[in-house]
């Protein structure tokens, strides 16, 4: 159901896309059979050998400008029209995007921003079903490239420039995607969610996302173990936006930007030694004592 | 007749042992070198790729750390492009070139020891750094910013990109070679539409060589300006653009992948014929096809780039060219059916080979076609789909027919037969095995999963073809076993081979095998485009051969005839062994090294050692003339 394949769309985009892959898999499934019986009846039909036969062909020459000429050139033809009809689709000109949410890639995890309404979260979009979304991606650091298959074709996610692309979805759903441009060493550990649901159920997320964290001996320690040196929760003294946001983590689905599933214990699991479970990643393993991890894990799933 | 003959081998005699190793400039030793060496890079990256297919057998499989994993695939990735399928078929070049086109040696022989010996050395360069765990890290067309300093602070890169710059004076000097012999030395008679494909296919890939690896050296220096001397040509916080990158990389790169594929195709136009037992359908098609891929291939660059948000116009008009590309392989590949619809084609190793490659071509091909739909390419760009589609294309295009190849000319190489029984089930195997590690590729594509990861989750539907795929490497990898176990043992233990096992059509085939250092006891006159199924012209030449025509004789000569026609026009005395080759690539890596580690002493001397080795390369030899 997290599935990630092309061929699955949840979107007008990609559907087009599916259906432009189905064109062109029948049209080469027929060309791929026409050459291979070609081949097998030339070399089986009059085999043998023999002194060489040094004729010129007036047939089989005329036979290589129509099958190599003429007919691909009618075969390519059409698939170009093919794809460009299919350009308008996924390309974010012309959309009527009713919603923006910018994303920033970094090595290696996703910040997500709701800018008209102030809202910060990682690793994971929420998108209301049937409203095209501009999802509008930059980098910080290196090019990385957000691909949510299902939903619309990949877009490179570069420094220094700003590019858009639509989701818009049409069922409700959990939607996988991952970054798709080698980024450094966890590239492969570089996933995010996409979670389209209905209207309602949305502007309820937003509202919730929206309340800052109450002051509690949890944000204390949270403070207090080093965390908000890297990491922002709303309401929190300190805003540093180096590693993702944890504004209601308690209500995100993975851990690490998607390496782990987010449970209590896989939860301490990360805090104890991040660096184990995925090697090179930014956040350090700090050596913290188990209780105040115990304590770190329960403020964190509180994080509703 | 027996006297001018041994004449010519007193003239043409390389003294035995190590100097002669290092001086020899005979294009077939070079050759050979060339093939053995690319071969050798081609097991070391082959088992880098086994390691990695290791490490996706299984998902969250903890084989090797991901730091290696980046390693071995940028490694795998640049050691095959530039140090086994490109050198590989300058091997087949530098051997095969001179003997089709019925001449004694490259137009240069010794350039051409100097390109083998900075292929090697720059080899050595970048696999140096892998005993120091610093090879390069950041894939085989090593973006920016990520292979920038700020991202990527070790070595890692500085061994790609001057190693990088380094290979190119290797590649360069050679295209500019073959270009000479291929324009100058042909045999008398052989005007340019009687050359055969093969030389065609040279000639074209050594123009775009020209044309495209200074855009590779220009972005590898401005690279190494950026890491190392502060300059800002692709950041965007100092007015740079990483895209520019991009531009550059693929501007040689896209060409680069008709440099590698040509050869391939020349080798395949050169097999089909023979084993079809008819010259070949279309000649003229094959040979225009050719040269219309090498200047197509300029124009699609963009392909490459769809995913970065350009804007539609350009990559529409990119899309059609990449469309239009479809063209030339589609004549290349009916000619071929042509040939064998309307020939008796026999079943050997080299044409099964050649058949692989069809199939394998046509796979590669129709996916190909499918980049060039932008959407399409814009959804599975980047994901295993690419990595299934360009093995079909650089495997399938270049692989299959360098192993044909292997088979084909390994008598005239080796003076002795391989097993053929051997070589075929090598071909079972290679053909099962490649299909089995790359077919499965496709589809995990398609579901999603991109390239360049070291590790994937369970549970996307990926995990039975990742498994699929390691067991093809598997299969694969006894293939190529199979191959290399056939060439030793028939090095020793073939049957002896006549000159012309196969009934050849090209020149090659009208010599021993091996041929003597000469070439030809006589310059061979053409008068078409199969001159060895020309009995009566081939008798000839052994009659001017005992009346003692046309034999030059006077020290390393060869007959340079008109670019066109192939006219005779003078007897060119080339150059002997020399030394110098050898102690200027020698030059070059003190300068290649001491800028790797920032020593510009060392590479201010390499400098002067480049400039001193130059001079003395120069220094007028006496002739050598009698004895
Ligand atoms: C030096 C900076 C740094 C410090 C200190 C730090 N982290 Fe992190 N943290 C990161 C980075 C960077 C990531 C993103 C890792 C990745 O997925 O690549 C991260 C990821 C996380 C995540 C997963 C978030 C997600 O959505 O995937 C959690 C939870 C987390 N840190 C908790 C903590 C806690 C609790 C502390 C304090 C004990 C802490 N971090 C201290 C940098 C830091
Ligand atoms: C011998 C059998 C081969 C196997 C099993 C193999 C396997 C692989 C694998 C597993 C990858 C990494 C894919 C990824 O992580 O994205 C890869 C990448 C690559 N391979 Fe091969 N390969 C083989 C032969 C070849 C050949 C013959 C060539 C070229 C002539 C080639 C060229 C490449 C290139 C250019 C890359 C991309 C590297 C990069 O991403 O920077 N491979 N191969
Ligand atoms: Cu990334």
């Amino acid at each position: 159901m997290r599935d990630q394949s092309t061929l699955k769309p949840a979107s007008h985009a990609a559907q087009a896309i599916a259906d432009l892959w189905w064109i062109l898999f029948v049209v080469s499934v027929i060309v791929f059979f026409v050459v291979v019986a070609l081949l097998l009846v030339g070399v089986l039909r009059r085999r043998g050998g023999g002194e060489p036969d040094r004729s010129t062909s007036r047939g089989a020459t005329k036979f290589v400008a129509i099958a190599g000429v003429v007919v691909p050139a009618v075969v390519v033809i059409s698939l170009f029209f093919a794809s460009v009809a299919t350009l308008p689709a996924v390309s974010p000109a012309g959309k009527n995007a009713r919603m923006t949410i910018d994303v920033v890639g970094r090595q290696w995890f996703w910040d997500v921003y709701y800018r008209s309404r102030s809202i910060r979260t990682s690793n994971e979009i929420h998108i209301p079903v049937g409203v095209p979304v501009e999802i509008r991606v930059t980098s910080d650091d290196v090019i990385h490239s957000l691909w949510v298959p299902r939903l619309n074709r990949k877009i490179d996610v570069i420094p220094g420039q700003t590019s858009s692309v639509v989701f818009d979805a049409n069922k409700a759903g959990v939607f996988r995607g991952q970054c798709a441009e080698f980024c450094g060493v966890e590239h492969g550990n570089m996933a995010l969610l996409v979670i389209a649901e209905p209207q309602t159920r949305f502007d309820r997320w937003l509202t919730n996302e929206a309340k800052p964290a109450p002051a509690s001996a949890g944000l204390s320690a949270f403070v207090g173990s080093g965390c908000s040196g890297c990491h922002a929760i709303s309401g929190a003294p300190q805003q540093s936006r180096f590693g993702p946001d944890l504004s209601h983590f308690g209500l995100r689905q993975t851990i690490g930007a998607g390496t782990l599933t987010n449970t209590p214990e896989q939860l301490a699991d990360w805090i104890r030694d991040p660096q184990r479970i995925k090697p090179g990643n930014k956040m350090p393993k700090l050596g913290l004592p188990e209780p105040e991890i115990q304590a770190l894990v329960r403020y964190l799933e509180s994080l509703q | 007749m027996e006297a001018h003959v041994e004449r010519l081998e007193k003239v043409w005699a390389e003294p035995a042992g190590i100097v002669s190793f290092l001086t020899s400039v005979d294009h077939k030793r070079i050759g050979i070198r060339y093939l053995f060496t690319a071969f050798a890079f081609f097991v070391a990256a082959g088992i880098e790729a086994l390691v990695m297919r290791a490490q996706l057998a299984r998902p969250r499989e903890g084989l090797v750390s991901p730091e290696t994993f980046d390693q071995l695939f940028s490694l795998h990735g640049t050691t095959m492009i530039f140090l086994f399928v490109t050198p590989m078929l300058s091997g087949f070049g530098n051997y095969l070139v001179p003997l089709m086109i019925g001449a004694r040696d490259m137009a240069f022989p010794r350039l051409n020891a100097l390109s083998y010996w900075i292929f090697l050395a720059s080899g050595l360069f970048i696999y140096s750094s892998v005993p120091f765990g610093l090879a390069p890290n950041d894939g085989w067309f090593n973006y920016v910013p990520l292979s920038e300093k700020a991202f990527t602070p070790d070595k890692n890169i500085d061994f790609y990109a001057l190693g990088l710059i380094f290979i190119t004076i290797s590649t360069t000097a050679g295209a500019a070679n073959f270009i000479v012999t291929i324009f100058k030395l042909r045999a008398p008679g052989m005007s340019i539409n009687r050359m055969p494909l093969f030389c065609w296919a040279v000639l074209a890939t050594s123009f775009a060589v020209i044309f495209a690896l200074p855009s590779l050296t220009v972005a590898n220096t401005m690279l190494e300006l950026e890491r190392n001397w502060g300059f800002h040509f692709f950041q965007p916080a100092h007015g740079g653009d990483p895209l520019l990158w991009q531009h550059l990389f693929w501007i040689f790169g896209h060409p680069d992948v008709y440099i590698i594929f040509l050869p391939a195709i020349g080798i395949v136009s050169s097999v089909v014929p023979v084993f079809s037992r008819r010259s070949i359908v279309g000649y003229e098609w094959l040979a225009l096809a050719t040269v219309l891929t090498g200047i197509v291939g300029f124009g699609v660059w963009v392909h490459h780039m769809f995913a970065t948000g350009l804007p539609q116009i350009s990559m529409t008009f990119f899309s059609a060219a990449s469309f239009m590309i479809v063209i030339p392989s589609g004549i290349q590949i009916f000619a071929w059916l042509a040939t064998m619809l309307t020939g008796r084609p026999v079943l050997k190793t080299p044409f099964l080979y050649v058949l692989g490659f069809v199939v394998v071509f046509v796979i590669g091909g129709l996916t190909g076609v499918m980049f060039a739909a932008v959407p399409f390419d814009q959804q599975t760009t980047d994901s295993y789909f690419v990595v299934a589609h360009f093995h079909y294309v650089l495997f399938g295009g270049a692989v299959f027919p360098i192993f044909a190849g292997v088979h084909y000319w390994f008598p005239k190489m080796s003076g002795r037969m391989y097993h053929e029984l051997a070589g075929q089930v090598s071909f079972w195997l290679v053909f099962v095995g490649f299909n089995l590690t790359f077919f499965p590729m496709h589809v995990s594509g398609l579901l999603g999963m991109p390239r360049r990861v070291y590790t994937y989750p369970s549970g996307l539907g990926w995990d039975a073809y990742n498994l699929l795929s390691t067991i093809g490497s598997g299969v694969l990898a006894a293939g190529i076993l199979v191959i290399v176990l056939n060439v030793l043992w028939s090095l020793r233990r073939g049957a002896p081979a006549l000159s012309d096992p196969w009934g050849g059509n090209t020149l090659e085939w009208s010599t021993s095998s091996p041929p003597p250092h000469f070439n030809f006891p006589v310059i061979p006159i053409v008068r078409s485009a199969d001159p060895n199924w020309d009995l009566e012209d081939r008798r000839q030449d052994a009659l001017r051969l005992e009346r003692g025509e046309l034999l030059l004789v006077d020290g390393h000569q060869t007959l340079a005839t008109t670019v066109l026609e192939g006219e005779a026009e003078e007897e060119l005395h080339m150059p002997s062994e020399s030394i110098w080759p050898f102690v200027l690539a020698l030059a070059f890596s003190v300068v290649f090294f001491g800028l790797l580690l920032h020593l510009y002493g060392v590479a201010t001397l390499g400098c002067i050692l480049v400039a001193g080795s130059i001079a003395g390369w120069h220094r007028p030899q006496r002739e050598l003339q009698d004895q």
